[in-house]
């Protein structure tokens, strides 16, 4: 079970919107209150909690990061447009 | 020459004759030279049948020289033929074959003036042509004349659509389309058109430079959009894998960045989208050293596949243990060791999920002896991370070939081992045979066992192959010998070495050979035992040796097949190996008895009544003596009751009572004898 999307909240969610989140869930039936007991049991104690983020998401900015795209300046090539038509290719055939 | 008579009888009879035999043109001649008067109505409706037939011949031969002028490509004169027969035959087909006639007309036209509009530069027109041609005949030549004139006439987006309707393309029509598509922006359907397309001028390569050059543009424009970069990142991939290219390291490097990044933005998109097994796929050429960040989405993905699928447990479990130790685990004052534990927990509360399955148990496996590695060398290192490299589990190591790295380390820190069996299990496990290991504990032996078979000699002379070489040799020729097969000696040569290291293996083997029951089996553990015994001969294995001998002898003996003499000879030596096993005290003792016994017997057997005394007598068990007296007792009772006279009996008696005497004086059934020595003088006296 992801506690987040039981939920409907994000990693940054405090134990104020957790305790909110369960008590909206609660209301709309979403899920049975076994599920949403777990849910905030799990992302209230800051150990289980630590887990469920390690589990359910990812921080993928680093790795983005490390590969920062530039234009390359040494990329110029002819237009297209001005491509002729080869005959090779005619006179093989 | 006979002059042909001009009479009306014999021009009748002419004509008849040529009727007859279906000559109908000169038949015909003759039945028109009869004077009208002279015709009957039978010449009249002859006539008329010559002339119908006359006719239906000539159609015949007007359709023969159609096929003829059809054949030699003369479509005119064909068309004129056909036209002139179509009235008189009365063939269906040839109305059929004038309509086509006349469009293969038209379509010739059409391609000769084509081809007129194509040599004098008209591509439009000449385009134009081609499809009115493909029109009547749609064949791929025509199509890729068409495309050809198309392409020449700058219309690329419609020679695509031709080109691409056809089902064979030669080479020009190939180049054609490829270059149909660089000009309408398609790069990468160009590039992999061309792919198969050779040229030695080296301009189509050039062409496919500019290409190339181009699309990498397109590629950047389309990141600064942030147009679906998911096909940013597949192009890209695309152009670094074509063959042949002639990238500067700057175009080479930009490419990369923009792949790899591109990459990343598609794999955060996936994750929320749960796509993970993609995920996998994107990641599954990621290499060795593998940055932190990037060993942390092997491990999640992997978690979340393994989560629904049994068969990806084995896999995840290398990359998650190894992320999971290596991540510094420090958000809102947790303690990272209860993190780390509570992570190992959720993996094998998966690994439990799937617990009946073959994929379940071998990952139990995995997990225990993985987990078991990468915490003795957590806890022994203490910078597990050492520039890029990361500090991983054994089976993450294998994938990653960081063995020589890892096992420098291990012996680095071989003093702080807890004994040398843990650190050579550690580095077993870390080794390029540490996989033999995982075999053993899935009890694959044989395959285990091949690992060792192809090793270069300097290998083996390692520690840590050495160990493992031994330890998977003694388990298979363990396995072997369970299984009852008796050659299994080869396998324990390594074994004293190994039980010189690992103390608790020499335990259960001897365990193992207590409890052995059947008959081969014990005996296949004597061998290996008395094997290992003559070359270190420890507790274990001499205690072991010691009563494995007696029980197999006591067996054999009670099957008859050893004689007593040599189940003493056994118990001896048992007691030689092992002074304080009681079994074999015991059966020596029991076998002394009986030997003194039967001795005895047989010197009775023989009336040698002293030899059997002096048995009893010298004996140092009781046991004997009793059966002494016994055996006196019944010879006494034989001696009263046989026919013998008073007299011997008397001296018969006297003499066994001497006998007696000398072995034990004090015995009740010496003091019986007496009586009975003194009832027989009593009877004697008249």
């Amino acid at each position: 079970m992801n506690p987040f999307s039981v939920l409907q909240i994000g990693p940054e969610a405090t134990p104020k919107d957790i305790i909110e989140a369960v008590a909206l869930a609660m209301r709309e039936r979403r899920y049975p209150a076994k599920d949403l007991a777990l849910a905030q049991k799990l992302l209230l104690d800051p150990t289980a909690r630590t887990v469920q983020e390690f589990i359910h998401f990812v921080d993928l900015n680093t790795l983005k990061n490390k590969y920062d795209v530039k234009r390359p300046r040494a990329l110029n090539p002819p237009e297209i447009a001005g491509l002729s038509r080869l005959t090779v290719f005619d006179e093989a055939t | 020459m006979k002059k042909k008579s001009t009479t009306a009888e014999a021009i009748m009879a002419r004509a008849e004759k040529l009727f007859d035999r279906g000559n109908y043109s000169l038949a015909l001649k003759e039945f028109e030279k009869i004077p009208e008067r002279l015709r009957c109505k039978d010449i009249a409706r002859k006539i008329v049948v010559c002339r119908q037939q006359a006719e239906f011949l000539k159609a015949k031969e007007l359709i023969k020289r159609g096929r003829k002028a059809e054949k030699k490509g003369d479509l005119n004169t064909a068309l004129k033929c056909y036209q002139t027969a179509a009235p008189i035959s009365q063939e269906d087909w040839i109305d059929a074959r004038i309509k086509t006639l006349r469009q293969s007309k038209g379509c010739k036209n059409a391609v000769a003036e084509a081809l007129a509009a194509d040599t004098a530069g008209d591509f439009a027109k000449a385009a134009a042509l081609y499809a009115k041609a493909c029109d009547i005949e749609p064949t791929d030549a025509l199509f890729a004349k068409r495309a050809s004139c198309l392409v020449k006439a700058g219309k690329h987006a419609e020679a695509v659509s031709v080109l691409r309707s056809i089902e064979t393309l030669n080479d020009a029509g190939r180049y054609d389309l490829g270059l149909a598509l660089a000009k309408t922006g398609q790069y990468r359907q160009c590039l992999k058109t061309w792919e198969k397309l050779t040229d030695s001028t080296g301009r189509l390569a050039a062409q496919r430079q500019i290409v190339m050059q181009t699309f990498a543009l397109a590629l950047y424009d389309r990141f600064v959009e942030k147009n679906d970069l998911a096909a940013v990142y597949k192009d890209a991939d695309f152009l670094l894998h074509t063959k042949d290219c002639d990238w500067t390291p700057d175009q080479l490097k930009f490419l990369e960045t923009l792949r790899e990044h591109c990459r990343y933005v598609w794999i955060e998109n996936l994750w929320a989208q749960g796509a993970f097994e993609t995920i996998a796929e994107l990641l599954a050429s990621a290499p060795y050293p593998m940055a932190p960040e990037l060993l942390l989405l092997q491990a999640k993905t992997r978690f979340k596949l393994a989560a629904e699928d049994a068969g990806q447990l084995c896999g995840m479990l290398p990359f998650w243990l190894t992320a999971v130790y290596n991540e510094t685990f420090a958000p809102k004052g947790t303690r990272p060791e209860n993190v780390r534990a509570k992570l190992i927990h959720a993996a094998r509360e998966l690994i439990k999920r799937y617990a009946d399955t073959p994929e379940g148990k071998q990952a139990e496996v995995i997990v225990k002896m993985e987990s078991t590695s990468i915490e003795t060398l957590f806890g022994l290192i203490e910078n597990p991370q050492d520039g890029p490299h990361i500090l991983g589990t054994p089976l993450y190591t294998a994938q990653s070939g960081d063995f020589d790295r890892i096992l420098k380390r291990i012996r680095q820190c071989k003093s702080s081992f807890k004994d040398r069996n843990s650190y050579l299990e550690t580095g077993v496990a870390y080794s390029p045979v540490g996989k033999s290991l995982y075999l053993l504990a899935e009890k694959r032996f044989a395959e285990a066992l091949d690992i060792f078979s192809d090793l270069p000699q300097n290998d083996l002379a390692d520690e840590f192959v050495t160990y493992a070489a031994n330890l998977v040799c003694f388990s298979f020729g363990l396995n072997c010998l369970e299984n009852g097969n008796a050659k299994v000696g080869q396998y324990f040569q390594g074994t004293p070495e190994l039980f010189e290291l690992a103390p608790e293996l020499e335990r259960e083997f001897a365990q193992k050979a207590l409890e052995a029951e059947d008959r081969d089996i014990l005996a296949s553990y004597e061998q290996v035992l008395s094997q290992i015994h003559a070359r270190r001969p420890g507790d274990g294995v001499r205690q072991a040796l010691s009563l494995v001998m007696v029980r197999n002898a006591l067996l054999a003996f009670n099957e008859d097949r050893l004689p007593l003499k040599a189940l003493k000879a056994v118990a001896e030596k048992a007691l030689q190996i092992n002074p304080e096993n009681d079994t074999a005290r015991t059966v020596l003792r029991s076998t002394l008895i009986d030997i003194e016994i039967n001795e005895m017997i047989e010197s009775f057997n023989r009336f040698k009544l002293g030899r059997a005394s002096r048995i009893a007598r010298d004996s140092a068990y009781p046991k004997v003596r009793d059966h002494y007296f016994e055996a006196v007792q019944e010879i006494v009772e034989d001696l009263m009751e046989s026919e013998m006279p008073y007299d011997e009996k008397q001296l018969v008696l006297y003499d066994v009572c001497q006998w007696a005497a000398t072995v034990e004086s004090d015995r009740p059934e010496i003091n019986r004898m007496v009586c009975m020595l003194d009832t027989a003088k009593t009877e004697m006296i008249p």
